[in-house]
């Protein structure tokens, strides 16, 4: 097959999804629901955590 | 001392001791000292090689980050590209005297995936496709070749598969077409000159590289001999259908 000509490399790396799925799973470690929408500075209380 | 004379010595008061006996408290005293000096000696070198490990670690970083970035300055001055997506480029695949699927050069796909192999290449791995002449004496160099537009493919005679394919890992690109790690067939127009086989379907897929006699008499539609297009007009559809599933 006639191609011609070199011209550069394409690298093909498909996203693994789970790592999207473990990016998700911390961000539900990390930023636990109700957290997010708290104020900067504000402090943490005991019952702040919803997991609690 | 020895626990006898320490309890002698409360009973009776300070005894003075024979020459060896001092002799010997010299020595012991001595080492005791030697020791604590070696022990000391111990923890600043324990202290000091967990700095050196803090000043490695830190360097370390500091290597990676500047070989990342010399990196993407090479990558750069290439124009080496990146994609989530495999590239779709085509093919054309003929049966040989077996009935089995060959590519152009002979090689037999059983299977609609191919991986590309080279014999100049180094062991225990090596970036295929070559791109530094490594294998440059065949063709263009190694790789699973196909070509960016259907329109560029020499379809030959039926019995033919014309094919798109899904190409990923390293990808070179070519003016007219690409050499790729990986291949994956996606889509099919295979036909015999008596009935034609146009799927996506990646099971029968399967089976058209398995068994493509069996799969165009099973799965095949009859083409009236009035009917037979040119091989312009299979490539048009295939080209067609393409922009459709993708």
């Amino acid at each position: 097959m006639d191609i011609g000509k070199q011209q550069r490399v394409i690298m093909v790396e498909p996203i693994d999804l789970t790592i999207d799925e473990e990016l998700e799973a911390l961000a539900r470690d990390v930023i636990r629901p109700g957290e997010a929408r708290r104020p900067a500075g504000a402090e943490e209380s005991a019952s702040s955590d919803p997991l609690e | 001392m020895n626990e006898d004379l320490r309890l002698l010595e409360l009973r009776y008061g300070p005894h003075e001791g024979g020459p060896e006996l001092e002799r010997l408290k010299v020595r012991v005293n001595r080492s005791q000292y030697r020791r604590e000096v070696i022990d000391e000696q111990i923890g600043e070198l324990i202290e000091e090689r967990r700095k050196l490990k803090a000043e490695e670690d830190r360097v370390h970083q500091l290597l990676e980050l500047v070989a990342t970035e010399e990196a993407d300055r090479i990558r750069s001055r290439h124009s080496e590209g990146w994609s989530p997506e495999p590239v779709t480029g085509y093919r054309v695949w003929h049966l040989d005297d077996d009935g089995r699927v060959v590519g152009a050069t002979g090689q037999i796909w059983s299977y609609p995936v191919m991986e590309a192999a080279c014999e100049q290449a180094r062991r225990p791995y090596d970036d295929l496709p070559h791109t530094d002449r490594m294998c440059s004496s065949f063709g263009y160099g190694c790789g699973v070749y196909a070509s960016k537009s259907a329109a560029h493919l020499d379809p030959g005679r039926a019995p033919r598969i014309l094919g798109v394919v899904h190409l990923a890992g390293k990808v070179v690109e070519h003016e007219s077409g690409y050499r790729a790690a990986r291949a994956r067939v996606v889509a099919v127009l295979a036909e015999d000159g008596v009935s034609r086989l146009i799927t996506s379907d990646p099971d029968l897929i399967e089976v058209v590289f398995e068994q493509p006699a069996a799969a165009l008499a099973t799965h095949g539609e009859l083409t009236a001999s009035d009917r037979r297009e040119s091989y312009w007009v299979i490539l048009n559809e295939l080209e067609r259908r393409v922009k459709v599933w993708t």
